[in-house]
């Protein structure tokens, strides 16, 4: 046989080999669960609730996470560095409420932002003004709009969230934009000066294909364990803490804005749905605090100060979350006396 | 020309590609629902299906570094393992009565209640946990629904000597389940021997008057949860 016919059969050979050591993999795994769902497990119920509770968080989450990182890594793949700052205002305010305004075209819940705003932080938007996009797009979203209004038919409750959600956003922006303060942390901020490096791709599609795939599973890895552990945490407190503990407390305005704003924390639920959630408190605990609730979880949780923590420094995560709860309680309390 | 398998397959994958797969087991058994609202699970689906083909694609054209690196576990990257080991080792459940009883709160339903023109039929067995849990919350509970046949299906929470029936409501995950309850009397006392946590299919009649509100029990059935054991 000739050299080159030897090669041609290698080539074949290797590829047959590829494409079934890779299909192999999520085959035998979907057979396996599979096969484990025909079981019944007795595990205590408490273990059993916060594994329930643990994977409902993440199966609900993952999906937008997957949209945010797929988005991020075609910003990444196909954005020049500095390409999102020429197209954005010059004056400081205009360029932050434009940030703020991006999730008005993006029906993703705060998981899916996360990966997004790094892309951006990658392509050169500047920290401080990140945060005014992260914070911002989930109360935006005209998806969180649309399911307040449905839930609350007082406009006044949908306008207050999306208003003051826009404010904290652009405060807490504010409150970093301080020359000489680092906000990222030292990983990250080391990924974000080699991609300013880096150009597009204008390879074939095959390699645009490997450099996409090769960003969403860099990126998806960076995230999916402080997802998972910020659902696991958020599991085991729903479990340990009886969410019934709270609700003694309800009578007293100011101390239910405080309840639900730790319950807002704790919940971790999606601001695309977390209006109908609000709804069904809204019987035991005045409106001043449900506003508190719908305002603070979109901003904070522990599922995405989990996922935050790939990104920004601790300090930073520590002040943004004072901010983020002081002016919820501040919006929550004005409106307790105008409503 | 021969392939350490080992080698052939990245590890970054491994979570990603177990999630993903579990997610599509979910979907072609049917649990899912155990876990989010229905009406996530197209699009949990589609989008576990695209992380999935795109990991692949990095594993189809992944070449092993000839450096081998060694890095350390990280405590999230350990748990997030643990979570992945759970999602793929245990078999999927729904959430128990325990948690019924710590989330346990005035029920309030959003359903609509019945017309004045449905009240004048005497079958509501259409009528759902829900519908039931909506009524007696009602501020202005309506006494031409006393006296309404019915037959509810759910899990029984039991305290002191008071049973009710509940069924969890999922507005997003079951992270947001919330236990919409309504209360149950049975002159026979058959539900005493029954354990918390056991769902039933209770036949009754409603009684409503000013101080009070449950359905008077008639007949009790155990039965096997329902594959689809939350209301939306």
């Amino acid at each position: 046989m000739s050299v080159i016919h030897m090669s041609r059969i290698t080539s074949r050979n290797d590829f047959t080999y590829r494409l079934f050591t890779t299909l192999a993999l999520p085959v035998f795994f979907i057979i396996l669960s599979v096969s484990v769902q025909q079981f019944s497990l007795e595990l205590p119920n408490k273990i059993q609730d916060t594994i329930t509770l643990t994977l409902g968080i993440v199966y609900e989450a993952l999906p937008f996470v997957v949209l945010g990182v797929l988005l991020s890594a075609i910003v990444q793949a196909y954005l020049k560095t500095r390409d999102i700052e020429k197209i954005l205002p010059k004056n400081r305010f205009l360029k932050k409420v434009s940030l703020a305004s991006i999730g008005i075209f993006l029906p993703v819940c705060e998981c899916g932002n996360v990966p997004l705003n790094r892309g951006l932080l990658a392509k050169g938007v500047k920290p401080a003004d990140s945060l005014s996009f992260l914070l911002a797009a989930p109360i935006v979203s005209p998806i969180t709009i649309i399911t307040t209004l449905i839930a609350f038919s007082d406009p006044s409750v949908a306008v207050i969230r999306t208003l003051g959600g826009l404010s904290i956003a652009l405060l807490i922006s504010y409150a970093f934009s301080s020359k000489g303060e680092v906000l990222l942390t030292q990983k990250y901020q080391a990924f974000c000066d080699a991609s300013k490096n880096q150009k597009p791709s204008t390879q074939n599609y095959k390699e645009r294909m490997r450099a996409l795939s090769r960003n969403f599973v860099t990126e998806i890895n960076s995230l999916l364990p402080a997802l998972i552990t910020g659902s696991f945490l958020a599991g085991i407190i729903q479990t340990t803490v009886p969410r019934s503990a709270l609700l003694y407390v309800s009578n007293q305005p100011i101390i239910a804005i405080l309840v639900l704003l730790v319950l807002a924390f704790v919940v971790s639920i999606c601001a695309n749905v977390d209006a109908f959630f609000a709804l069904a408190l809204s019987a035991i605990f005045p409106m001043s605090a449900i506003i508190a609730f719908l305002l603070f979880g979109p901003l904070v949780d522990i599922k995405i100060l989990s996922m935050l923590s790939t990104t920004y420094r601790k300090e930073v995560l520590v002040k943004m979350s004072a901010i983020a709860f002081l002016m919820s309680f501040i919006i929550a309390l004005g409106a307790h006396y105008v409503i | 020309m021969l392939y350490n398998l080992r080698t052939r397959i990245p590890y970054a994958i491994l979570p990603v590609v177990v999630l993903t797969s579990v997610v599509l087991s979910l979907q072609v058994t049917n649990r899912l629902q155990y876990y989010i609202h229905p009406r996530y699970i197209t699009f949990t689906t589609i989008f576990a299906f695209l992380a999935l083909l795109m990991s692949l694609i990095y594993a189809f054209v992944y070449h092993p570094s000839p450096h081998k690196h060694k890095s350390s576990i990280t405590p999230a990257q350990a748990i997030m393992y643990i979570v992945c080991a759970f999602a793929l080792f245990i078999p999927a459940t729904s959430i128990s009565s325990d948690l019924a009883v710590t989330r346990s709160s005035p029920s309030v339903g959003s359903s609509p209640q019945a017309s004045l023109y449905d009240s004048f039929s005497t079958d509501f067995s259409h009528f759902t946990i829900q519908d039931w849990a909506s009524t007696f919350a009602s501020k202005s509970v309506s006494q031409h629904l006393n006296g309404k046949t019915t037959s509810i299906t759910g899990f029984l929470l039991s305290s002191e000597e008071t049973y009710r029936l509940a069924r969890f409501q999922l507005t997003c995950c079951a992270v947001d389940a919330t236990p919409i309850t309504v209360e149950i009397r049975d002159e026979q006392n058959r539900l005493q021997d029954l354990s918390d946590g056991t769902w039933l299919i209770i036949a009754g009649t409603s009684v409503i008057n000013e101080n009070e509100q449950y359905i008077a029990v008639e007949n009790v059935e155990v039965v096997d949860e329902p594959s689809d054991p939350y209301i939306y």
